[in-house]
């Protein structure tokens, strides 16, 4: 198979892959580098306008008592800088460059699931905007990027704002989850031939690792900020201590996320780094088998810290020393980045352009940012200059320095990958040593203000506290470091319009997203590259074996490879154009704006998505009526499509099963609420509702448990060709299902349970919990539908059935999840006795 | 199967990939466990006065803590074994196989160390405090 293509496939591929001109582009474009440069663009709209808010603060903090704003307007400022940078700038850009660089790093033609993307990038733009303007109405939310409760709850923040940061903010982590579902299906299954795990560039390591992180630590934070979001509207009690809530159940579940969350972005820019210094030291980086050991282990440590964060809450100092040594131990694998750079830089030949100066200054300022974390890491040091500048100047040198520096260093790195022109390496260093130096100006000095007491968050002081001319340098510097940071920007403007041709490799670097032309071709690779090496554009010495798929039928294709050594399996089908994805983003966003304007609106929003689903799937059920789909050309990989496939498990296999581990998130974080609470109730359930009845939802159990058999039967049966037992087996989990709904509304139409979910937090977890997972089982029982019709018109077989198996895994997951939810509903409060 | 393409060698007799995929796992699982299970465990015996007397002459919740961080050492160190083990049997020409093993490796030490040092603030700092 390791041939070429002639021209005019190649000129076929440019027809197929062309993505459309043109306004319409906007709304129909799906193609994994449009995309990736929309976030890309749209993230550094939002630094601009973050930095902008930065400023402002600055220079109302420039001198004592000053009145350039007023205390609303500056907690606004705060906290839409704060909940900007984390959410609408670090993540989504480090996310928009690996959806970008990720295909070409990994020599493949798109994304996993090229609508889903899209879809995403629209869920993070409207949520944006909709942030945004709420400022302009003097409406934004004012409570602080982590919106610590009862601060945020309904009583102390009575006005709008919070209300959009909670229900937003559950509906831009949307955004956040479906890039790094499709990021991990696309590394895992769409990789080059030869690209085993061993020989995977560092940066898609790094993506990797972060697409992880956030499948396991974003459901946290959506089921917070829902939480949070149904205090608000709804009147439930999860954070109201006079009802049975716990305002530090928000804390353990908002760190939980947001530790994790620091890391989410700084392991991508520590891909950057190690993508970007081997090219400038002419030398491969040293240690690659402990970059990834580093990685991966930060990845998976960092949630073992999140109570770091709440060192002065109270909590017992002995629970509190075990986050102590998680906290400082993962000094090491961080340590190991740093060393190895250092180790590349000494043993290559460095080329001082802006990248690698960018390269150096995170090293600097990330060492910095690191030793001031071991410090706040150690609970004597942490109760001392909590909440103080100290902690302000410790997080913006490991953000700015471990995050942005890096992202500058790739943006100079790869400005010639998006766009086939050069920039300017006169005014990259003038803008780097700018915002260098600015940078340290502005934060360094924090440490000392903060040491002074200056407690953060304030927005003015009196005068003669020794906190004035440290406040004056720091604003000084915040204005070198913005001036920097323009320069860079007119950098990117003038190289856009002026900038020098590229060449296809202008570093001579050694990855694959530089075996193609720059800016690629529509369709990245007309024949698909084969990996031997780490190094392979290095190693092969401009001669690089390729892999041939034609392009059959007309149809955008790529190879879908397996997981570990990535040995071609499938031809995987990848979607045209189309405008599902931002029809499907606006009736979400209906949704959710709903939630918060009028609840009445929400079932139409429910309605609107379910008709948008419909179309997204229907030119799919269009595609595949063709008989063509199931008559390959002689010795080709088996087709992987979306209603029938054969072959190994597809990449829609995959993305369920991660949609599953989320899934199963969620309903974690929901049981740790439910035992948080608990635990500190005095009496559970309280004595007005009373214990739950057992026989009924017993009887439920059993049924829904009996439901994964007729399932499980189906797909076996079409597995031997049986279309008989596959028609009875759906119809049967089916009825099991339904009946499951229809008992559990009599169940609750009957019991105490209709007290009502907001008088207490017992009636709100319980009442949550169960209202969850039951939307689950309805949204199963509406697939089923849809698999069940497909299964009575025939068109699976015993080779061609993924969509059962997709339907059978989640169908499966939903009834095991009930088990514990079950367990913790109905038979704790009897084995647990009933409070504390 | 195109074996032209540069693939890792099948995997090698003597190298079962269970043990392979334990070593790379269960170092992981291990650690989240047992902070999951000593950290609330603090937490629930200040709130609800569990364990009031001692056991081996140490507090109940030392003894209990320290008990579970062996288990959980023991079968951190095991997993570890494995993966030591498995890369005795490998060679160059299973790379990938062998890029596992010593991850697996590497990761169970930092695991059993991050568990091991749980014994220092059990037994050197109040239970309460």
């Amino acid at each position: 198979m390791a041939t070429t293509l002639s021209a005019q496939d190649n000129e076929t591929l440019k027809q197929i892959w062309q993505p459309p001109a043109g306004i319409l582009s906007f709304f129909t474009a799906v193609n994994h580098r449009t995309v990736g440069l929309r976030y890309i663009i749209t993230g550094l709209t939002f630094f601009i306008l973050a930095g902008i808010a930065a400023l402002l603060m600055r220079l109302q903090l420039m001198f004592p008592e000053n009145t350039f704003m007023n205390a609303e307007l500056y907690n606004q400022f705060f906290t839409m800088h704060g909940t900007t940078m984390m959410f609408l700038f670090a993540v989504p850009i480090m996310e928009g460059v690996g959806i970008y660089l990720v295909p070409l790093m990994i020599g493949t033609r798109d994304m996993a699931f090229p609508r889903l993307n899209a879809f995403g990038y629209y869920v993070f733009l409207i949520s944006g905007i909709v942030l945004w303007v709420s400022l302009l109405f003097g409406s934004a939310p004012d409570g602080g990027w982590f919106a610590y409760t009862p601060l945020t709850g309904p009583r102390y923040s009575p006005g709008i704002g919070t209300d959009f940061y909670a229900t937003l903010l559950t509906f831009l982590e949307l955004a956040a989850l479906v890039a790094a579902v499709e990021l991990a299906v696309t590394i895992l299954k769409l990789r080059a031939p030869g690209m085993s795990f061993n020989r995977l560039p560092i940066f898609v390591w790094a993506i990797l690792v972060m697409s992880f992180m956030i499948m396991f630590a974003m459901p946290s934070l959506i089921t917070a900020s829902a939480q949070l979001a149904l205090d608000r509207t709804m009147g439930t009690q999860f954070f109201n201590p006079t009802n049975g809530g716990d305002p530090l159940l928000w804390q353990h579940l908002f760190w939980f996320f947001g530790h994790p969350e620091v890391y989410i972005i700084f392991v991508p820019a520590l891909g950057i780094v190690s993508t970007v210094l081997p090219t400038f030291v002419g030398r491969p980086i040293v240690g690659y088998f402990y970059l990834v050991l580093s990685l991966v282990a930060i990845g998976i440590v960092s949630f073992g810290l999140w109570v770091h964060h709440m060192f002065t809450t109270g909590l017992p100092i002995l629970g509190l020393s075990f986050f102590t040594i998680a906290s400082m131990m993962i000094a090491i694998p961080s340590g190991i980045q740093i060393f190895s750079s250092l180790a590349t830089i000494r043993l290559g030949k460095p080329v001082f352009k802006t990248p690698l100066l960018y390269v150096l200054g995170f090293i600097i300022i990330f060492v910095i940012g690191g030793i001031t974390g071991v410090m706040v890491a150690a609970v004597p040091l942490d109760t001392q200059v909590h909440d103080t500048y100290f902690v302000v100047a410790h997080f913006h040198y490991v953000l700015i320095g471990g995050a942005v520096f890096p992202l500058f260093a790739g943006l100079y790195y790869w400005f010639p990958k998006f766009t086939g022109k050069m920039l300017n390496e006169r005014l990259g260093p003038i803008g780097f040593w700018l915002t260098f130096i600015g940078f340290n100006v502005t934060f360094f000095t924090m440490h000392f203000t903060g040491f002074a007491g200056m407690p953060r968050r304030v927005y003015t002081y009196l005068p003669d506290l020794g906190w004035d001319m440290l406040n004056l340098i720091s604003t000084l510097g915040s204005f070198v470091l913005a001036a920097g940071i323009g320069v860079f920007f007119i950098d990117l403007i003038f190289g856009l319009w002026r900038g020098k041709p590229a060449g296809d490799n202008p570093w001579g670097a050694s990855t694959l997203e530089w075996a193609t032309t720059s800016p690629p071709q529509p369709y990245n690779f007309a024949s698909i590259p084969i990996v031997h090496s780490r190094d392979p554009l290095w190693d092969a010495n401009g001669e690089l074996e390729t892999y041939a798929v034609e392009p059959y039928l007309g149809r955008r294709e790529t190879i879908g490879t397996s997981v570990l050594d990535a040995r071609p399996e499938q031809r995987v089908e990848l979607p045209k154009p189309t405008i599902t994805p931002f029809i499907l983003a606006l009736a979400t966003a209906f949704t959710f704006i709903s939630l918060m304007v009028n609840i009445v609106l929400v079932p139409i929003g429910g309605i609107l998505i379910a008709l948008s689903v419909v179309a997204w799937h229907w030119t799919d059920i269009e595609d595949h009526k063709a008989k063509e789909v199931k008559q390959e050309p002689e010795g080709a990989l088996p087709s992987s499509a979306i209603i029938s496939s054969k072959g190994r498990h597809p990449t829609f296999w995959w993305g369920i099963l991660f949609l599953i581990l989320i899934e199963a998130v969620v309903f974690a974080s929901l049981i740790v609420s439910y035992f948080y609470l608990r635990a500190g109730a005095e009496e559970w359930p309280p004595e007005l509702v009373g214990r739950p009845d057992l026989l009924l939802p017993t009887i439920n159990t059993v049924i829904l448990l009996l439901s994964s058999i007729p399932i499980y039967l189906a797909d076996h049966g079409i597995q031997r060709g049986n279309q008989r037992r596959l028609k009875m087996g759906i119809v049967g989990s089916f009825i099991l299902g339904a009946m499951f709904v229809v008992i559990k509304f009599i169940e609750y139409g009957n019991v105490n349970y209709a007290y009502g979910w907001t008088r207490t937090a017992y009636t709100s977890i319980v009442w949550m919990i169960i209202l969850y997972h039951t939307v689950h089982v309805i949204t199963l029982l509406i697939k089923t539908c849809v698999v069940g019709i497909w299964a009575f018109q025939e068109r699976f077989d015993s080779e061609r059935n993924a969509a059962l198996q997709v339907n059978g895994l989640y169908w499966h997951f939903v009834v095991l999840i009930w088990l514990p939810l079950y367990a913790t509903i109905y038979l704790s409060p009897y084995v647990l006795g009933s409070g504390s | 199967m195109d074996h032209s393409l540069p693939h890792d060698n099948p995997t090698p007799a003597g190298v079962k990939r269970w043990q392979l995929w334990f070593s790379l796992f269960a170092g992981t699982f291990v650690w989240v466990l047992h902070l999951l299970t000593v950290y609330p465990l603090t937490s629930l015996t200040c709130e609800w006065d569990w364990f009031p007397s001692e056991i081996a002459g140490l507090h109940g919740l030392r003894f209990i803590q320290i008990l579970i961080t062996l288990v959980a050492l023991a079968i951190v160190l095991q997993a570890g074994y494995f993966a030591f083990n498995i890369q005795r049997h490998l060679t160059p020409q299973n790379s990938r196989h062998l890029f596992m093993a010593r991850l697996g490796l590497a990761l169970n030490i930092i695991f059993a160390g991050l568990i091991a040092f749980a014994v220092v603030p059990i037994l050197a700092l109040p239970v309460c405090g």
